[in-house]
Order: C-alpha cells, then structure tokens, then sequence
C-alpha cells in the first residue's frame, strides 16, 4: 500500500539560479531569465520555512511565472541559523535587504525596484519600504502579517507566550518546535484530516507528488535566530509596535506614513496563520494612492501553490506587477 | 511492508512519517467503529476511540516529550555522580566534610546538656536536603545528596530552581493531559449523539461526522482562556527548568578548575561579541564606502 510513496521524487526549485552573494548565513540568489522589464525583483521571503515554496514545482511556480513575463527575479535566502547566530537581530535583516537592494540597483542600473515579501518577509519588506522609500518602486506583500492584534489561535498563542524565558532556555527556536506549533493551532485539520486523505489516495502518483512536495516543505523549518524570537514576538505580536508607529530599526521609527509607493497585498481569506485582518487594516493606513488587495479563498499556503490560485489570482498579481515595471 | 516502512521512514520528514504511520493505525480503528456500527445499528464508546486519542494526541504532548528525551540524553552523556564519585579530591571532601561533621557533634555535646538533644544543624540540613531529593526522585546521587556544600555558589539554588520549576511543570501536564482528554471526550460524545440521529449512511459520511465533531471541540478549546493559560504555564515552568538545569551544569563545569570544556553560556558570549563586531566593521566599511565617493566626487569637481 506504500510502495507508491518511495517512488516518490521530491525537488524543490525548478528554476535556475545563481547565488550572487553570501554573509555567513543569509544568500541572494539570481533567478536566470530574459530580462523585458527594467524595474527588477526582489522577494523577500521569511525567517521561517524555506523560499522555494516559490518554486515549488513546475505547475505552481510563482517565479517561474514571473521569470516568463521577462521579470529580472532575485530572492534573499535566510538560511538556516545555527547557535552562532543566536544574537541576530531584525535589523540585520533589514541590513542585509539594504545590501540586496544596493547590490541590483548597481547590477540593473535602476533607482528603485519591486520589492515582493512573503509572510514574515512581507513584514521585513514593509519595514525596509517605510525605511527606504526612494528604493522601493513597487511593494507586494503576500500573506502579510502586519497586523499583529488579530484573533487567530496563532495570535492568541504568542500572546501567551514569554519568548525570552524560550529563548534563554534554549537559543534559538528550533523548527522541530515550530513544525509542532504549527500543526497543533490547527490539529484536526493537519494532524488527522490531511493524512486520512492521504491515505485515500495512496495509488495516485500526482496526488502524493504534490502532497509530498508540501510536505518536505513543511518540515523543512529552519530554526530562528533566538534574538528574532523575542522581537518578533515581544515586538511585533505582543506591542504590536510596526502598526502603532512604535517599531525602530537602527534608532530610526519605522514610519507607515511613508509607504507611498504602490502596494499589492495578496491575502487568503481562510489563513489561519495570518487571516485577513492581519493585513486590511494595514492597507487602510497607508497613504499609498495606488495600492490594491487581492484574495483568494484559500488558506495561508494554498494561495501560493494551489491550481486555482494559479489559473486567476497570479495572473492577475503578476499582471499588476508587469504594469508597474517600466 | 517493514523493508518499505524502513525505507519510508529514512525518505520521509519524520514529522510526516509519524503522522502517516499514527494515520493508519486511526483508519484501522475507524473500520472497526465502523463495522460495529454496521453490524449494531447503534455506536457507544468502544475501546477504540481510546486507541484514536493514543495515536493522534501525543502531538499535543510532543515538545514536553522532546525536552524530556534531551534531558535524559544529557544526563547520560554527563552522568554526574558517577564522575565525580571516583575523584580523590571529592573524596577528600568526602573526609574533610565528615570529619567537620564529627567534631561539631562533640563540641556541640560538650557544650549542651542533656546529651540526647535534638539534631545538629549540619544533620539537620543533610536531612532536610535528603528528604527534599527523595522528593524530585534525585536518589543515588553521591554528589547531590552527601555534598551540598561542595556546589559553586549559584549552582545550589538553580538546581533547587530546577526542581521547584519541575514539580509545578508536572502538576500542569496532569491538568493539560486532563483538558485535551475531556475535549476529545466530548467531541466523541457528540459523535455518539449523531450516530442515533441522523446516522451516517456510509464510512466517509462517518468519517467527516468524525472530524467535525473533533475539530469543533478542539476550535474552541485552543482559543479557550483556560487553555492558553494552561499552555503558557507548561512552557514557563519547562523552559525555566531546562534554563536552571544547563545553569546548574554549566555552573559545575565552569568553576572546576580541571574542565576542559567551555559552557554554551560562555561561547554565546563569545557569539554575541563576533557579531556586533561584524556590525561594526560593516558599519565602518560603509562610511569608508561613502567617504570615497565623496573623496572622487570633490576630486572631479578640481
């Protein structure tokens, strides 16, 4: 009954690239591609989970469609902390995007460029844009969390927590305890209803392709850096500092009044790592004129991967994109 | 089929490993209710719903699991009382502290009347400290339990810390396992309830019953206050634990003269300074950066 499962063959990334540039442990990679647009890309993915969600496999490849529309696409990859980089902190982050973007703005001879987040990296993305507005052309943030007062069992979890008698037990948060946080805000549905329908579809060769696909994506979680820990949740989840016009990086407030530039927020209506209140009541701060949300109705993965997502929402959002890269 | 499950095993996350090999045994359970059901016409709570709850609820019980494994793997990689049982100076100690003892007592008896007085202080406290290990299950430990004295300074009070934290973390994992099983109970009772009326017609309609009944009761059970606050307390009191117990580790290799280890708290240390001395060079490798530019700048302005 389980024979079909070895013959398994899971490979993320589907697109070429080259890594351009590596510090320790953060990379930027160079998707290869014929550049039509002058205005590049730079997705800025999060510290939790790996980026090749966006390039998943063939059929549900965000920068492969990116890519064909003649998009330049680069990508920061945060790698996978270890106890020596413990002590990171956010603004390292945010430094280290500076870097990127410094780095492709020489490379492609542009001002700015279109700065594409997802999850937590829309969070970063949307901190380096209130930081740097004159760089950032274009800001698209999927998934965001931005708003960290909303009511999801996650929300409601890290509310509850004390992050640094976490992380001075421990260092870093591990993935193995970030895979297990994940799956029990959402047990029944991860725990018993995903894999009884795994096992209705055992013989089917393309199910378990795709159920495997996001499954050794799941699991690949790397740790995060214990000082990110505790800002992320102290900061950001507790004080809901970004919203409140508390949030500095390098002494400097990161200030929403400067998101100027036009925004993109894809959310998915049924996400419930980041629902949609996570992300409106940001979009109805900015005084960005020309922004604009889209959604699917769809959970906090699915809008990345699933088909139907694919068929509309991302022709759509890469339609958006295309519009404001010349 | 074991030669697969090997294979399965080594190709798959292990997370998803786990949760496919506990997925069959729920389905193998789910048949039987099913086919007493089929065969009855009527579901009660059968043995199997517990067998259900076995496979599927360790999830909820997984990161105290891990942290209780990694505890015992240090403790089998530092067995402390076995070390330090065979050291000449401990045994040294051993003599010196014994013979301390011994001439308290006669002093204290030829200065006290009558003879049969109640217990020096010294015994008193070896006793209580004893009594007080028996109690954390801390027995046959040569150090912890005949050299309170020997402890660095700190060390003591992190390892009564670590037992204090320990004892509040069990008594919290008895009410969490309680809660998650009363939930579980619960939603097994509506289950009930729906097999009497309207019934299930077919196993995947009893399938579905079943997982909205749980997902119901588990929905509101993980945004219940008390659940939270059940949670937070179990994490408090378990990392605390962990925290005092490296501490107290760290304290004894850090104040032994003869250790050739350094401690994760020292090379933390040690991290912590090469990274905010990577932000500085940065930081000056920036305004070198800009200095040029405006060094060049002024030159092609001459």
């Amino acid at each position: 009954m389980l024979e079909k499962i070895r013959e398994v063959n899971v490979k993320p990334w589907t697109c070429d690239f080259e890594v351009v540039h590596e510090d320790w442990l953060f990379k930027l990679l160079h998707f290869k591609g014929e550049r039509k647009h002058r205005i590049p890309l730079l997705f800025v993915y999060a510290f939790i989970n790996r980026p090749y969600i966006l390039d998943l496999h063939e059929d549900v490849s965000v920068v492969r469609k990116l890519i064909k529309e003649g998009v330049d696409v680069w990508m920061v990859d945060w790698g996978y902390p270890k106890r020596a980089d413990r002590f990171l902190k956010i603004e390292d982050y945010i430094d280290y995007i500076d870097f990127c973007v410094e780095l492709i703005r020489k490379e492609c001879k542009v001002e700015s460029l279109t700065i594409h987040g997802y999850c937590l990296g829309s969070t970063l993305a949307t901190i380096y844009a209130a930081l740097h507005p004159e760089k950032v052309k274009n800001l698209v943030i999927q998934t965001p969390p931005l708003n960290f007062d909303t009511e999801n069992a996650l929300a409601l979890w890290a509310k509850h927590i004390d992050p640094q008698r976490i992380t001075r037990a421990v260092g870093n948060v591990s993935g193995e305890m970030l895979n297990i946080a994940f799956l029990l805000i959402d047990p029944i549905r991860l725990v018993l209803g995903k894999y009884q329908g795994l096992i209705d579809n055992l013989e089917d060769p393309r199910f378990l392709k795709e159920f495997y696909s996001m499954d050794f994506w799941i699991f690949d979680s790397p740790a995060v850096a214990g000082n990110v820990f505790e800002e992320y949740i102290d900061r950001w989840y507790h004080k809901n500092e970004i919203m409140n016009g508390k949030y500095t990086v390098g002494g400097k407030v990161v200030d929403l009044n400067r998101i100027t530039m036009p925004v993109l927020a894809l959310y998915a209506e049924k996400d419930h790592i980041t629902p949609p209140s996570a992300v409106l009541p940001f979009l109805e701060k900015i005084p960005s004129k020309d922004k604009k949300a889209m959604s699917v109705d769809k959970g906090h993965i699915g809008l990345t991967v699933s088909k139907s997502s694919h068929a509309k929402l991302w022709n759509e959002a890469i339609k958006w994109i295309v519009e404001r890269s010349d | 089929m074991s030669s697969v499950i090997i294979d399965l095993y080594k190709k798959l996350p292990k997370e998803s490993f786990e949760l496919l090999i506990h997925n069959l045994s729920v389905r193998e359970y789910l048949k039987d209710i099913w086919r007493y059901y089929e065969l009855t016409g009527n579901l009660e709570y059968l043995k199997e719903f517990d067998g259900i709850f076995e496979e599927l609820f360790r999830f909820f019980f997984r990161p105290f699991e891990i942290v209780m494994f990694n505890e015992r793997v240090i403790r089998s990689i530092i067995p402390i009382q076995e070390i330090l049982f065979g050291r000449e100076i401990v045994d040294a100690y051993t003599d010196f502290l014994e013979s301390l003892i011994s001439h308290m007592r006669l002093t204290f008896q030829l200065f006290s009347e009558p003879i049969s007085s109640p217990k020096l202080p010294v015994d008193k406290f070896l006793d209580d400290w004893r009594d007080l290990l028996k109690k954390f299950e801390v027995g046959g430990g040569i150090l912890l339990r005949d050299y309170p004295f020997a402890l660095p300074e700190n060390a003591k009070n992190y390892l009564l810390d670590c037992f204090s934290y320990w004892k509040d973390f069990v008594e919290s994992y008895e009410s969490y396992k309680k809660l998650i099983r009363n939930t579980y109970n619960r939603a097994v009772e509506k289950l009930l309830e729906l097999s009497r009326s309207p019934g299930f017609g077919s196993f995947e309609k009893f399938m579905e019953s079943f997982q909205d009944a749980l997902s119901g009761e588990f929905d509101s059970l993980l945004r219940s206050e008390e659940y939270l606050e059940l949670q937070g307390k179990l994490m408090n009191t378990l990392f605390d634990h962990i925290y005092c117990l490296r501490r107290f580790l760290e304290l004894l290799i850090e104040n032994n003269p003869a250790s050739p280890f350094a401690t994760v708290s020292q090379i933390d240390e040690a991290y912590k300074r090469i990274l905010d001395l990577k932000r500085k060079v940065s930081e000056l490798e920036n305004r070198i950066e800009k200095l040029e530019v405006e060094i060049c700048s002024r030159k092609s302005e001459k």
